[in-house]
């Protein structure tokens, strides 16, 4: 059985029957694409790994309520959005104050919620990610906010319809629209010496 | 939305517009719209400009052995001729007595068709065809007999759970009249008097 050649609803429906192979294909199928997208999301390699790992035992071990109505990348796409910002606002509650979380009333606690603010030379993960996730454009999309670059990603990166992006963030349409039109005239301010280079 | 260049030409819709700068092909329309309008080529080779940076982003990678670290941590269901293998261990002695009710039907069936040859399948159709209605209404009967001990069961069932003294008398008081009742009824139906009935050689009433 060439599984290369398969659909990902025949996949999937392999793969709800114990077809181990079915499913690896699966994986390999959207490892990069999700990889890409939670990475983009966290900027931290490993905490991407991670979470797009979390995604794939997630999708497969609720694999009995994919509505095989939507297109399974849709589904996978929503798991992994949904997780990787449930991650982000988490993260970003006890790391407000580089003080300590608000909530730590002790020293000890205060030292533990605290940011820990290392230079690059100290992190190599940072020195990677400054490596792949280079250039005007991943600057500009890390300045976005994260349901704006999460919406523009969707739509030139993986090619996504609105619709599939309104499935996936699980926002109106219009709202869609309006996320990726901001997003659009946020990337073309922040890129605008680089255009008109470009035209030039 | 009207066009600079004209008062009354109505823009491309958006989504028009960024399929064509995300490389649509535009229909013979919105050519002819795109070569009137300004507004709308540039909002095209904007969207084809960022869709081109977009395109040239390095494509990230997961580590090497990312599928096999997902597949490490998956539970998919087991196969169909596991899990009935499964359930079969689960049971031995289930499964033991239909292997040998199969048996024996197997071993009865050939030693039937030996032994009585004359009785071929089409016979024993139409001997069920025939028995049929009486096999049908012993069935009603059987089943009518079923939910009566059933409901009784849930009666009793239901005094003992809340048995004391009164409970119990008020229980035999109940079970008395109902009886009473049922018998008179019973009686009534057959047409038969009370008084005329006799228990050994005593009559009653």
């Amino acid at each position: 059985m060439d599984y290369a050649e398969k659909t990902d609803k025949e996949l999937v429906r392999l793969s709800r029957r114990g077809d181990e192979r079915a499913a690896r294909e699966l994986v390999h199928r959207f490892e990069r694409p999700v990889f890409s997208i939670v990475y983009r999301m966290v900027r931290d390699r490993e905490l991407a790994e991670d979470l797009s790992q979390d995604v794939f035992v997630r999708t497969f071990n609720n694999l009995d309520r994919y509505d095989r109505s939507y297109r399974f990348s849709s589904w996978l796409f929503k798991i992994a959005y949904n997780l990787t910002v449930d991650h982000l606002r988490k993260r970003e509650l006890p790391t407000i104050s580089v003080h300590g979380a608000p909530d730590a009333l002790t020293p000890e606690r205060q030292e533990a919620t605290s940011l820990n603010l290392e230079s690059d030379e100290e992190a190599p993960d940072n020195r990677l990610v400054a490596k792949e996730l280079a250039g005007e454009l991943e600057e500009a999309i890390a300045e976005l906010r994260e349901d704006y670059r999460t919406a523009i990603l969707l739509r030139h990166v993986e090619g996504r319809s609105y619709e599939e992006i309104s499935e996936i963030m699980g926002i109106p349409l219009g709202t869609v629209k309006t996320y990726i039109f901001r997003a659009r005239r946020e990337l073309r301010a922040a890129l605008s010496g680089s255009y008109d280079d470009s035209e030039d | 939305m009207n066009d600079t260049n004209s008062e009354t030409t109505t823009h491309l819709a958006v989504e028009s517009r960024e399929r064509i700068g995300m490389g649509g092909e535009p229909g013979p329309g919105a050519s002819r719209h795109l070569a009137s309008c300004e507004a709308c080529r540039r909002e095209v080779a904007e969207v084809g400009s960022l869709q081109a940076r977009f395109t040239a982003l390095e494509v990230l990678v997961p580590s090497t052995g990312f599928a096999n670290r997902v597949m490490a941590s998956v539970q998919l269901p087991a196969p169909r001729w596991s899990r009935a293998l499964d359930g079969l261990r689960a049971h031995p002695p289930r499964v033991a007595a239909a292997a040998a009710t199969a048996v024996a039907a197997v071993i009865g069936t050939v030693v039937w068709l030996t032994t009585y040859p004359q009785v071929t399948p089409g016979v024993m159709a139409k001997l069920v065809y025939e028995r049929g209605t009486g096999l049908v209404w012993q069935a009603v009967v059987a089943v009518g007999r079923v939910v009566y001990d059933s409901g009784l069961a849930t009666l009793l069932e239901a005094f003992r759970a809340d048995l004391n003294a009164w409970s119990a008398v008020g229980a035999l008081a109940t079970l008395t009249l109902v009886g009473m009742i049922s018998m008179w009824m019973l009686l009534k139906l057959m047409e038969v008097s009370p008084s005329a009935i006799r228990i050994g050689a005593r009559r009653i009433g």
